[in-house]
C-alpha cells in the first residue's frame, strides 16, 4: 500500500515535472538574460539590484525547499537535457548581439533624454516620450526619432529571442521579464511607467 | 459674458460700431458739458437718472460746469454707468474731469481731460485725454495718448467730421495679456502658457461707417509652451502688414506675413525661420454675403515657393475649397522640416534627399482630389543603407477616382548592396491604386528583372500592399554574391519570381520561384522575409538543386575541377540580413545520374582544407601528384547549422567513426573522409572565401 502510494507520487511528480519543462518560461533565466543585455546597453554593469521575487519565491517552508530540491535532483537524472533548456535562455544568437549593439550605441544620446525626464521606460518594455517640454525645442524631433528607433529595435529584440530560443510564443512573457528589468535597472531619477500607466520617478 | 469668436462677416459690423459708437458717445459728452448758450452761463449743474443716446444709456448722471479765475471754465461729467450693448461695454463710475474747459461760440475743447472709469480691461482705470469740438462743423478731435493695457501702452488719436479717422498704436503689449484682456470681445489664437510682445499702429477711416483699415503689427520674444509641448516657440518674431478697404459692399485686403525670427514647433514639425524665413502674402476678398476668397503666395527660403487660392465658407470659417496653382519644394529643406517628421518609425525616416519637385493640388474642403508632381533630378538616399534611388525624373499624375497616368524614370540606386539600372516605369493611379501598365526592363548588377506585374494597393488604415511578378535574366552570380557578401561564386542566374507580395511588413511568395543555374535548376519554396526594411529583416525558405552540372559550376567557381551532376537540399533556411543563421543542408551526386564523375586534385585539397584537420584524403600526397583528376561513385556534404556550428556529415559513414565526403571509384581510388563532425561556421565561411579569393586571383 505505501509503496503504491510513493510510487504514485513519483509518477505523478515526473509527470507534473515533464509538463513544467515543455511549457513553461523560464522566468529566471530570462530575468538573468534581461539583465545581461540591459546593464550592456545602459552600461550599468553590476549595479543591477536583484529583484526580490526572484528566489525568495522558491524559500518558502523548509519542507517544501526540500521537496523542490528533491524533484529538481530527481529530474535532472532524468530527464538532464530537458532540465538544460529550462534553466536557460539564448541570448547569443547573432541577431540579438546585433540588436544589443544597436542599442547600446544608441544609449548615450538618449540617457540625457532619461535623465532629464523627458524619455521613460514603459510598462511594455518600449520607450516612450514623457514630458516634450523637457526637450529644447530643436531637440524634439530628434528626441522623436530615437525612440521611435529605439521602440524598432526593443521589439525586434524581445520578437529575435523568442525565435532564437525556437519558442516564438515566449515573446510577451519575454517582454514582461524585460520590462521589470528594464526598471529595476534604470538609474535613480529616470522615469518608468507603473502597472496603472502612471509616470514614476524612481 | 460668453466667449466670442469673430467670424469674416462680423468685421463690419464690429469694425463699424467700433469707432461710430466711442465717437459718438464721446461727442454727447461733450455737447452737454455745453448744455446753453455760452454767453449765458456762469457755473450750473445738470442732473439725469438716465440718459439715452443712439446705441448707449447713461444712468445717474451729473454734468457740472464752473468758472475758473481766469474766465475760462472746468467742467466735470459723472455718470454711475455707462453702456453701450452692441460692443458689449458696460462701465461703471465713469468721472471726466476737464479742469480747463475753453469754450466759446464756435468751438469747446479740453486739452487735459482727466478720465477715470471702471469696466475695461486696463491696466489703470485712470486715462488722460484731450478733445476738441466745433459746434458749426461737427469737427472733432479726441487724442487718448497714454492707455495703460495689457502691461504695455496704447495711444488713440480721432479726428474727423462727416469723415473721420483714429490711429491706434501700441507698443509692448504682452500678448498673453491682451488675450486675457480681450476675452468676450474676440478670441485670439494663442495657446496659454506662451507669451510675446507686440507693437502695432492701425489707422482706421470712414464717414458713417468704416471704408478702410491699414496698419503693422509686429509681434516678437514670442516664447513658451503649451502644457502638452505640442505647441511651443522660442523667441519667436512676425510682422503682419495689411491693407483692408471698402469696395461698396466687399472688403478688400491685402496682407503680408514675414517670420523671420526665432523657432516654432506645431508637433511634429519644427521650424527655424532664421533659417527658413517665410514670408506669407494674402489678397483676400470678403464679400457682404458669401465666401471669402483668398489668393496667396507662400516663399520660404530653402523649402520652395507656393501660389494657390482659398475659398473659406463666411459664416463659419470652414474650408471649402483649396488650389496650389503652382508650387515648388525643394529638397532636402521640404522632406527634412515637413514630411520626415510625420515619417519617424517608418522605412523612410532617414533619407539623404536633393532634387526639386513641381507641386499642382486641388482640394475640396481638407480632402485632397488631384495632385501633380513635377519630379526633377530627385535624390533619395536612405542613411541606413537600405535603399537609394538618383535621378529620378518624370511625372506623378493622381486624379483621385479618376485613372492618372504617371511616368517615372531614375538613373540607378540599390537596395540593399543589389545595384540597380537606370529604368522607366509608365503607370497609372486611381482610387488609391498604382498599376504597372506595361512591362518595364529594369537593369540589376549585370542581368535584368522584367517586371511584367506590378501594382500597390495603398489605404488609409493600412501599409501599402504591393505585388509583383517578374523574371530575372542573366544576372551574374559573381556580382550578386559579392553584393551580398556571400562567398564568390560564377555562373548567371535566369529564372521567374511569380506573384511576389509585400504587404503587413512582410514579403511573401505565391508559388516555388525558380532558376536556372549551370544547366541545373534552384527551387526556392516557402520563401518569407519578414520586416524587409526593419531592423533586424529576417528569411526563411526551402531551397531545392537539382542536376547542376559540376563541370560547369567548378569551371567559374574557382573550387577546382569537378564532372557529374549535383542534387541538393536546404531546409528551413533562416536568414538574418542576408547571413544564414540556421539550416539543414545536404549537397549529393545526384541519384541514378549516369554522367562522368570526376574530381580534380585541386578540389579534393580544397574539399579536404574545408573538413579542417578531421579530413584527410586516404591516399599519399606522393603517390596523388601523379595525377590530375580522378574518378569518383559519389561526392556528398550535409551541414546542419545551429548557433554557428555546423554540425557535418557526408554521403556514407566511413570505417573509424568518419564519414565520406566524396567516394572513390576505380583505380587509383581516392577518398576523401572527415572526421570532425562539428565546425564553426563563420570559419567555414572564411575558408571557402579565401580558397575563392587566392584562386580567382591566380586563374585568368
Amino acid at each position: 500500500m505505501r509503496t503504491t502510494k510513493y510510487a504514485a507520487l513519483l509518477v505523478g511528480l515526473l509527470l507534473a515535472a515533464c509538463v513544467t519543462i515543455n511549457v513553461y518560461f523560464p522566468a529566471a533565466a530570462a530575468e538573468q538574460a534581461a539583465d545581461k543585455i540591459i546593464n550592456d546597453v545602459l552600461g550599468t554593469e553590476g549595479n543591477s539590484s536583484r529583484s526580490l521575487d526572484n528566489e525568495s519565491a522558491a524559500s518558502g517552508t523548509p519542507g517544501a525547499t526540500m521537496l523542490l530540491r528533491a524533484s529538481r535532483g530527481l529530474l535532472e537524472l532524468l530527464v538532464p537535457s530537458a532540465h538544460a533548456q529550462q534553466a536557460n535562455l539564448d541570448i547569443s544568437s547573432p541577431g540579438v548581439r546585433r540588436i544589443q549593439a544597436a542599442m547600446k550605441a544608441r544609449n548615450p544620446q538618449l540617457e540625457a533624454f532619461y535623465d532629464s525626464g523627458a524619455v521613460g521606460f514603459t510598462s511594455d518594455a518600449m520607450v516612450a516620450v514623457r514630458d516634450l517640454t523637457a526637450v529644447a525645442l530643436k531637440d524634439r524631433n530628434t528626441v522623436r526619432q530615437l525612440v521611435a528607433d529605439e521602440n524598432r529595435d526593443r521589439d525586434a529584440l524581445y520578437r529575435e529571442i523568442a525565435i532564437a530560443n525556437e519558442h516564438p510564443e515566449w515573446e510577451d512573457e519575454i517582454r514582461a521579464t524585460f520590462a521589470r528589468r528594464w526598471v529595476a535597472n534604470a538609474k535613480p531619477g529616470w522615469y518608468y511607467q507603473n502597472d496603472g500607466g502612471t509616470w514614476v520617478r524612481k | 459674458m460668453d466667449r466670442y469668436c469673430p467670424t469674416p462677416g462680423d468685421v463690419h459690423s464690429a469694425g463699424r460700431a467700433a469707432a461710430t459708437r466711442i465717437a459718438r458717445v464721446l461727442l454727447a459728452a461733450l455737447v452737454l458739458m455745453a448744455p446753453a448758450p455760452v454767453s449765458a452761463l456762469a457755473a450750473g449743474e445738470f442732473v439725469a437718472a438716465e440718459l439715452k443716446g443712439d446705441g448707449w444709456s447713461a444712468s445717474n448722471v451729473t454734468f457740472q460746469l464752473a468758472l475758473t479765475d481766469n474766465s475760462d471754465f472746468s467742467g466735470r461729467v459723472v455718470a454711475a454707468s455707462l453702456r453701450i450693448p452692441e460692443l458689449q461695454i458696460e462701465l461703471r463710475d465713469v468721472t471726466i474731469d476737464c479742469p480747463l474747459l475753453a469754450l466759446n461760440r464756435a468751438a469747446v475743447s479740453c486739452a487735459d481731460a482727466r478720465i477715470s472709469l471702471l469696466g475695461l480691461p486696463l491696466d489703470s482705470p485712470r486715462l488722460t485725454a484731450t478733445f476738441y469740438y466745433e459746434f458749426d462743423t461737427g469737427a472733432t478731435k479726441l487724442e487718448l495718448p497714454r492707455v495703460r493695457i495689457a502691461g504695455g501702452q496704447a495711444s488713440v488719436v480721432f479726428s474727423g467730421q462727416q469723415n473721420w479717422r483714429a490711429d491706434i498704436t501700441t507698443t509692448g503689449l504682452s500678448m498673453a495679456k491682451l488675450k486675457a484682456a480681450a476675452r468676450g470681445w474676440f478670441a485670439i489664437p494663442l495657446p496659454d502658457g506662451v507669451d510675446g510682445k507686440l507693437d502695432s499702429r492701425l489707422r482706421l477711416e470712414g464717414g458713417d461707417r468704416i471704408e478702410r483699415a491699414n496698419g503693422r503689427a509686429s509681434f516678437y520674444a514670442i516664447s513658451g509652451s503649451n502644457e502638452a509641448g505640442s505647441l511651443a516657440s522660442e523667441n519667436l518674431g512676425a510682422s503682419i502688414d495689411f491693407d483692408a478697404r471698402r469696395d461698396d459692399t466687399d472688403w478688400l485686403a491685402d496682407l503680408t506675413l514675414s517670420e523671420s525670427r526665432g523657432q516654432a514647433y506645431f508637433l511634429p514639425v519644427f521650424i527655424d525661420f532664421a533659417l527658413n524665413p517665410l514670408v506669407l502674402s494674402a489678397s483676400v476678398v470678403i464679400p457682404a454675403d458669401g465666401d471669402w476668397l483668398v489668393d496667396f503666395k507662400t516663399e520660404q527660403a530653402g523649402i520652395g515657393a507656393f501660389t494657390g487660392e482659398l475659398a473659406i465658407d463666411g459664416r463659419n470659417g470652414e474650408l471649402r475649397q483649396a488650389a496650389v496653382t503652382s508650387g515648388r519644394a525643394v529638397l532636402p529643406g521640404a522632406y527634412d522640416v515637413y514630411l520626415q517628421p510625420f515619417l519617424v518609425g517608418t522605412s523612410a525616416d532617414s533619407l539623404e534627399t536633393a532634387g526639386a519637385i513641381e507641386v499642382k493640388a486641388d482640394f475640396s474642403g481638407p480632402t485632397l482630389r488631384a495632385l501633380e508632381l513635377g519630379l526633377t533630378e530627385i535624390y533619395l538616399d536612405d542613411r541606413r543603407g537600405r535603399f537609394a534611388l538618383y535621378g529620378l525624373e518624370g511625372n506623378v499624375n493622381w486624379q483621385g477616382d479618376a485613372i492618372g497616368r504617371s511616368l517615372l524614370s531614375w538613373q540607378g540606386g540599390y537596395v540593399y548592396k543589389i545595384g540597380v539600372g537606370a529604368a522607366k516605369l509608365t503607370l497609372d493611379t486611381g482610387r488609391g491604386n498604382v498599376l504597372l501598365v506595361e512591362p518595364a526592363v529594369i537593369p540589376v548588377l549585370d542581368g535584368r528583372l522584367r517586371l511584367s506585374r506590378f501594382e500597390l494597393a495603398t489605404s488609409e488604415s493600412d501599409l501599402p500592399d504591393l505585388e509583383f511578378e517578374a523574371d530575372i535574366e542573366q544576372i551574374g552570380l559573381r556580382a550578386l554574391t559579392r553584393a551580398l557578401g556571400w562567398p564568390p561564386f560564377s555562373g548567371t542566374l535566369s529564372g521567374r519570381i511569380p506573384r511576389m507580395r509585400l504587404a503587413n511588413n512582410a514579403i511573401t511568395v505565391a508559388g516555388a520561384m525558380s532558376a536556372e543555374v549551370f544547366d541545373g535548376s534552384i527551387t526556392i519554396d516557402n520563401l518569407y522575409i519578414s520586416e524587409p526594411f526593419g531592423v533586424l529583416p529576417q528569411a526563411t525558405a526551402d531551397v531545392t538543386i537539382r542536376t547542376v552540372d559540376l563541370a560547369a559550376l567548378s569551371s567559374t567557381f574557382s573550387f577546382g575541377h569537378m564532372e557529374g551532376r549535383l542534387d541538393g537540399e536546404l531546409k528551413q533556411l533562416r536568414m538574418l540580413g542576408f547571413s544564414p543563421v540556421s539550416f539543414g543542408a545536404k549537397l549529393y551526386t545526384t541519384p541514378n545520374d549516369r554522367s562522368r564523375h570526376r574530381i580534380s586534385q585541386q578540389a579534393i585539397e580544397n574539399i579536404s582544407d574545408l573538413g579542417g584537420a578531421g579530413a584527410t584524403a586516404v591516399l599519399s600526397r606522393g603517390l596523388l601528384r601523379f595525377f590530375e583528376d580522378f574518378a569518383y561513385d559519389k561526392i556528398g556534404w550535409s551541414c546542419v547549422l545551429e548557433d554557428e556550428i555546423c554540425s557535418m556529415s557526408g554521403v556514407a559513414p566511413a570505417p573509424n567513426g568518419g564519414y565520406y565526403i566524396v567516394k572513390g571509384k576505380g583505380l587509383p581510388r581516392i577518398n576523401v573522409i572527415g572526421y570532425r563532425s562539428r565546425v564553426s561556421w563563420p570559419t567555414l565561411v572564411a575558408k571557402l572565401r579565401n580558397i575563392n579569393a587566392s584562386s580567382a586571383s591566380v586563374r585568368p
